[in-house]
């Protein structure tokens, strides 16, 4: 990696860095020049050197030796190799870590791409839906942009990597553009801590096959935990590296919520699965539908057609823009995300928000959830004992 | 002049030593057997006749009386021809006695002096106490897998007699088929596509020893993750082997050269099978049943209802003994019946009962139905899991699962555990033991105190639970004590059963 990658990255992991004052550090100078007035207190948008010896060589080489170790990349807003999609965002990151099959990222440009989006807390329908939707989608060449939250954002993505278990490059085509084959459809991650930490606990398998097969991109260097503040901005960035987002399940606030706003602010299709009407879960969607913000989203078929719908598709033929995008968006609330201390809440959590008023076997829980037997039996039994879900002939459904 | 020839019957699996007595005396030329012969033993008169004169032996003019001691017991069989045959040629001074000295025969004659096939080689060979045996050389083989012993075979009367005065060859083992180690090749659990409760059940009975019921609609994959249980079972010790070959000898079963198997047996009888052929009898020999042959192994009964009422109430005494007992009107044995049960059903008549608003059969069709498995019948099961129909996409799709030889190396380490606590596997724990060999967490303890109060745990249930939990802990090659996760499993693994009995569990 070069210096000036290094250098943006240095500023990126500086201690209490926020997009914005990112932003302000590396407005007018180049990375290698930013870092340095940095670090010796000469930054006019640093006047107090709150970070003097801070962004020295020394910090440099940790940096770069620390995302060598995780493969991790760096791209620079306005630097070759930074996503054109997201470049297009106004509070575009102005620098991000890029972990998984970085070659791909190039291809961002070439692959529709649909934000699946909905809630941690996502109950079995939601689940159902959003894991069919990934499959076709996948099956359909369709890129998946999502969260890797549990709920809704895992399903999607999990059904996106359920088709091609061998292949890690998963659909190919050739581009109508420029001839060339690419692949079409891959997974893309957004997540809050580095491209390389493995969030929620007791994701690791989803975490590393989306690695292997797709993109994850982060605002935060390698090895950072999650913060909660960062998955706002996260939230923006998959609906800007999308063409459209979905939101297959959402209570009435949410983080899914924010996505799919952010989307309709860039003027992208948004469109959202109806659920129950008595279904907390599916409350955010019903409303965004009835409001006529989303479009009524019943399956593949309505995702496409939403794909082709997308104004910024349609004029690509005359103006030569390359990609379609879509994006499906998950809901989760910011408060599911919150909690992300103990693995066995963060189960239990997951395990609360499958089961609903439709039986589930145990096969389905685990399935669902992705977790051991025997991790998922004494998550279950207990939330018998707290009267949260009843058992009966071997099937679960929420008191 | 008397003869004393060893032999020995077939009495279910096992030989019981026979000295066939020949005598000859003057007087009136007759030929009688006495000491409870059945019809074939019988009829060996016949046959030794025309066997001995065809091979250029006289028949003897005297007046013989074969006795076969001990009088007690019935003697059935063929088997029984060449030892009479040798009797006659001795009684007759045809031959000189001290040629047979320290050696046992068996062989059924033909009419030609010819010797053929009988089944129970295994078992007779062992049984008798000469140093040597004499068998037909089609069971030379079979026969040769019984330790020390110098087995010896002839096709004939005549080359017994030849070999025997030292005039001919005897027919020499591994001459006629190769004997020893089969080489089967169970199917791959890898090959199962998702189900993680499925499998997961299938490597909790395989480490534990549990008795297994799927439940699930046709085409949820029950048979697929039976096959796979033989797989995961560690291989046979030489003695359960050479057990298992008794078995297989005793029913006629291993005539294609694999006589000493080295993998547990895999049974399925079709649930239309006899009873007879399932437990065991029969009129002419008491041939062991599919149970029996499946000892040290496999018995995968699918469609568990839909067997004979009575083959099900027998299955009851080799669960819980690991024998079936079988009286005929004479004779009565003790075969050994120690296997795996893994049965599978469908949970309604019409398979869809678990999916709702599928299911097409009437609340009175559905208790019919399952009427048919009795309540101590379940109780069996240490596991029942149901099954949903996998969708194509997912055949088609899922990740390849783990593969048998990874879980049969978790399997056989946690079956070390068990050999540790003096066991051969959990499920055979006894209950009045469980407090020292199991004991629990108090996170566990208070988990089954809850599920005792509450109803849905029964006590007998609990030494169940409190057994497969043992086997998950040792799976995960966990500390002393049984934790609650692993009770929570061994609850879960055994929920399914309340879909087809709805009282406890
Ligand atoms: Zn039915």
């Amino acid at each position: 990696m070069d210096e000036t990658r290094v250098a943006a990255g240095a500023l990126a992991s500086l201690p209490g860095i926020t997009p914005a004052r990112l932003k302000m550090l590396m407005g007018g100078f180049d990375p290698e020049e930013a870092a340095e007035r940095v670090n010796g207190g000469r930054h006019p948008a640093d006047p107090q050197g709150r970070w003097i010896g801070l962004c020295g060589r020394d910090r440099m080489a940790v940096l770069g030796e620390r995302c060598l170790e995780s493969a991790v990349d760096v791209q620079v807003l306005g630097m070759d190799g930074y996503p054109p999609s997201l470049s297009n965002d106004p509070m575009a990151p102005a620098v991000i870590f890029v972990g998984g099959r970085k070659e791909r990222l190039g291809d961002l440009a070439n692959a529709s791409m649909v934000c699946t989006v909905g809630t941690r807390a996502a109950s079995p329908y939601g689940m159902k839906v959003a894991y069919e939707l990934g499959k076709e989608l996948a099956t359909a060449g369709i890129s998946v942009v999502s969260g890797l939250a549990d709920g809704i954002d895992s399903a999607a993505h999990r059904g996106f990597l359920a088709p091609f278990p061998d292949m890690p490059s998963p659909a190919t085509g050739i581009s109508a553009h420029t001839g060339h084959i690419f692949h079409t459809a891959f997974p893309v991650a957004v997540v809050a801590g580095g491209p390389d930490v493995a969030y929620p606990r007791g994701s690791g398998d989803l975490f590393d096959a989306v690695w292997d097969a797709g993109v994850i991109i982060s605002e935060v260097p390698p090895g950072v935990k999650a913060q909660r503040w960062r998955f706002v901005a996260r939230n923006r960035i998959m609906a800007a590296l999308s063409d459209i987002v979905i939101v297959v399940e959402s209570h009435t606030s949410g983080g899914s919520l924010h996505t799919a706003g952010y989307a309709l602010r860039q003027g992208k299709p948004v469109g959202a699965v109806p659920g129950p009407i008595n279904s907390s879960a599916s409350s955010g969607c019903n409303e965004l539908i009835q409001s006529g913000k989303a479009r009524l989203v019943r399956g593949t078929a309505d995702v496409v057609s939403l794909l082709e719908a997308d104004p910024s598709v349609s004029g690509s033929r005359d103006k030569s823009k390359k990609k379609k995008k879509i994006v499906v968006v998950q809901s989760g609330g910011a408060a599911g995300e919150a909690s992300c201390h103990g693995g066995d809440q963060d189960l239990r959590f997951i395990v609360l928000g499958q089961l609903g008023f439709q039986p589930l076997t145990l096969e389905e829980v685990v399935v669902l959830s992705g977790r051991p037997v025997g991790k998922v039996s004494l998550c279950l039994e207990l939330l018998a004992d707290e009267g949260l879900a009843r058992e009966q002939a071997g099937s679960w459904t929420r008191c | 002049m008397i003869a004393n020839v060893p032999s020995a019957i077939l009495l279910g699996v096992d030989g019981s030593p026979v000295s066939v007595e020949v005598h000859a005396s003057n007087g009136v030329p007759g030929f009688s057997i006495v000491g409870l012969p059945d019809a074939a033993v019988r009829e060996s008169r016949d046959r030794v006749r025309a066997a001995l004169l065809t091979s250029g032996f006289k028949w003897s003019s005297k007046r013989v009386t074969v006795n076969l001691a001990p009088s007690a017991v019935r003697k059935a069989g063929a088997a029984l021809d060449l030892p009479i045959a040798m009797g006659m040629l001795i009684a007759s001074e045809q031959i000189d006695p001290e040629a047979v000295t320290g050696c046992a025969f068996f062989g059924e004659l033909g009419l030609d002096g010819s010797l053929r096939y009988f089944p129970g080689v295994i078992p007779l060979v062992d049984v008798v106490g000469t140093p040597k045996v004499v068998v037909p050389a089609v069971c030379l083989d079979e026969a040769s897998v019984v330790p020390a012993k110098e087995v010896y075979g002839a096709t004939s009367l005549r080359q017994v007699v030849d070999a025997l005065n030292g005039g001919g060859g005897w027919v020499l083992p591994g001459s006629s088929s190769t004997p020893g180690q089969e080489h089967e090749d169970f199917p791959d659990l890898a090959d199962v596509r998702g189900q993680p409760v499925g499998r997961r059940a299938v490597e909790v009975a395989a480490a534990g020893g549990h008795h297994l019921l799927l439940i699930g609609p046709p085409g949820s994959g029950k048979t697929m993750l039976a096959t796979r249980l033989p797989g995961l079972l560690p291989p046979l010790t030489f003695d359960e082997s050479l057990s298992v070959a008794r078995i297989r000898s005793a029913s006629a079963l291993s005539q294609d050269g694999a006589y000493l198997p080295s993998r547990p047996p895999f049974r399925a009888p079709h649930h239309s099978a006899t009873a007879v052929s399932i437990v065991g009898g029969g009129s002419t020999w008491l041939r062991p049943g599919e149970i029996s042959l499946a000892h040290r192994g496999v018995l995968f009964m699918d469609e568990l209802g839909e067997f004979d009422r009575a083959v099900l109430d027998s299955l009851r005494e080799p669960l819980e003994e690991g024998v079936v007992r079988i009286s005929r009107v004479r004779v009565s044995a003790v075969l050994p019946a120690r296997f795996l049960l893994v049965a599978a059903t469908n949970p309604c008549p019409c398979g869809e009962g678990m999916t709702p608003g599928s299911c097409r059969c009437t609340p009175r069709m559905r208790e019919r139905y399952l009427a048919r498995l009795s309540g101590p019948l379940l109780d069996r099961f240490d596991l029942s899991v149901s099954l949903a129909k996998p969708q194509v996409d997912d055949l088609l799709c899922m990740v390849p699962g783990e593969s048998t030889e990874r879980v049969a190396s978790r399997v056989a380490a946690a079956r070390d555990r068990a050999h540790e606590r003096g066991v051969s596997c959990n499920a055979v724990i006894p209950s009045w033991a469980l407090d020292q060999l199991a004991p629990m967490s108090p996170d566990a303890l208070s988990l089954i105190e809850r599920r005792l109060r509450s109803g849905v745990l029964s006590a007998r249930g609990m030494d169940r639970i409190r057994r497969v939990a043992l086997t998950i802990a040792d799976l995960a090659q966990d500390g002393a004590l049984i934790g609650a996760e692993h009770v929570a499993e061994a609850l879960q693994l055994r929920a399914a059963r309340s879909i087809v009995r709805t009282d406890e569990r």
